[in-house]
């Protein structure tokens, strides 16, 4: 009997293959089942159109994608747990404010507050500033608010509810993959550099969204 | 010998992708009990909810899974026998709801306790449960079809929470987190969907 496993701590001896072979399966098994909606009894034009659209919103506009790839690259430069925890709080916090903007609850100065997104980001990836937990969560966060407000309020009716959502998560989640895949390259000299400018552009990108929302 | 090795179990999950269905329900051609095990896997949004809530109670422990697996079976069978059947919009936003919650108790590796593992699956089982009774659909037959939703339930719930239970190492954890405030994300939106567009 694996008494770790009962209590939860970390076994006294190396984990057995059979457990990677385990949870090999446990993710092949659950990619395996998200094809259950092809099993649908009434297949609709509308449910690709749905998942692709859905995919295809967060890249719709270049303030959503640089915010959300930045994202990725500063917890990439501030490590574990800050690392997955941001990727998992921003898409957490976007879908609250996709909610909003769906039910029509409005929020003054939403593009203001993606392009302040994409200057503080940018700035916080080209100073390399490291914050609290907490703090950088929060942060995050309230940025998450507006974009998915942005995302929520453009939406039109027609689709599957299910199929949409899934598509946008999961294009979320890959720019927040590219970011972490970016700004891996931190644990090299010339990969700091490299940051450091992406930061820059990424800031200066925000400052043209932010003049052209005031203007 | 070769040939049987080679064909490793994992590659059984193939197996459970399945092909289009174009019946108001499942028809299998073996009888009501393998229609209701079928019609299971026809509603992408309890599926998610099974494996969020399997997954969640078998990262927390033995004992949760166990309750897990039998709460969310009792639960589905008693929301199919209830027969109460809400509006489309309601039974969506349950769905959603009960897709919700057990997505952001993963997301958040929550410590709880394995009786309160047992009451969320109480809940989600009889949310998911409650038969879709929207244009169209056909119910359910008594008491083959609920039999085997149920059967398909306990079977998915085992295998999930049993594959969870083996995962020590803290990076599968965070893995399994991450899909979590996914999944958590997708019932949130598509909540909000239901409420604007219905």
């Amino acid at each position: 009997m694996n008494e770790g496993a009962m209590s939860g701590d970390a076994p006294a001896h190396p984990v057995p293959r059979r457990h990677h072979r385990s949870a090999s399966a446990l993710l092949l098994a659950t990619t395996a089942l998200a094809f259950a909606p092809l099993a649908q009894a009434h297949l609709s034009a509308g449910d690709g159109g749905s998942f692709l659209g859905g995919l295809q919103h967060p890249v719709s506009g270049l303030d959503h994608v640089l915010a959300l790839v930045c994202v990725g690259i500063w917890g990439a430069q501030l490590g574990p747990p800050a690392l997955w925890i941001l990727p998992i709080t921003f898409p957490l916090v976007m879908a609250c404010g996709g909610f909003l903007g769906l039910i029509g609850v409005p929020l003054p100065g939403t593009e203001i507050g993606i392009a302040l997104s994409s200057i503080l980001l940018g700035g916080l990836v080209l100073t390399r500033t490291r914050l609290a937990l907490p703090v950088a969560m929060l942060l995050v966060g309230a940025f998450a608010i507006f974009h998915g407000h942005a995302h929520g309020a453009e939406l039109t009716p027609g689709g599957n509810a299910l199929w949409y959502s899934l598509g946008f998560v999961i294009a979320t989640g890959a720019l927040h993959a590219c970011g972490i895949a970016i700004g891996l390259v931190h644990r090299w000299p010339w990969g700091q550099s490299v940051l450091r400018v992406a930061g820059a552009l990424v800031l200066t990108g925000g400052g043209l969204f932010l003049w052209k929302a005031l203007v | 010998m070769r040939l049987l090795r080679r064909f490793r179990p994992r590659y059984l999950f193939l197996l459970l992708i399945p092909q289009s269905v174009h019946a108001h329900l499942a028809s299998t051609g073996f009888g009501a009990y393998y229609d209701g095990a079928a019609d299971v896997f026809l509603h992408p949004l309890r599926i998610a909810s099974i494996l969020a809530l399997a997954t969640f109670a078998g990262l927390r422990s033995q004992a949760a899974a166990r309750y897990t697996l039998f709460c969310m079976t009792g639960g589905w069978v008693a929301g199919a026998l209830i027969g109460i059947a809400p509006s489309e919009p309601a039974l969506s936003i349950l769905g959603a709801l009960a897709l919700l919650l057990p997505a952001l108790l993963l997301a958040a590796d929550a410590p709880v306790a394995p009786w309160g593992c047992a009451v969320v699956a109480t809940v989600v089982g009889t949310i998911n449960g409650v038969p879709d009774r929207s244009a169209g659909v056909e119910p359910l037959p008594m008491p083959a079809g609920i039999l085997g939703a149920g059967a398909a339930v306990f079977v998915i719930t085992a295998l999930t929470a049993a594959a969870a239970l083996s995962i020590h190492r803290s990076r599968w954890r965070v893995v399994l987190r991450v899909m979590g405030s996914w999944l958590a994300a997708m019932g949130i939106l598509a909540a909000g969907w239901v409420i604007r567009f219905h």
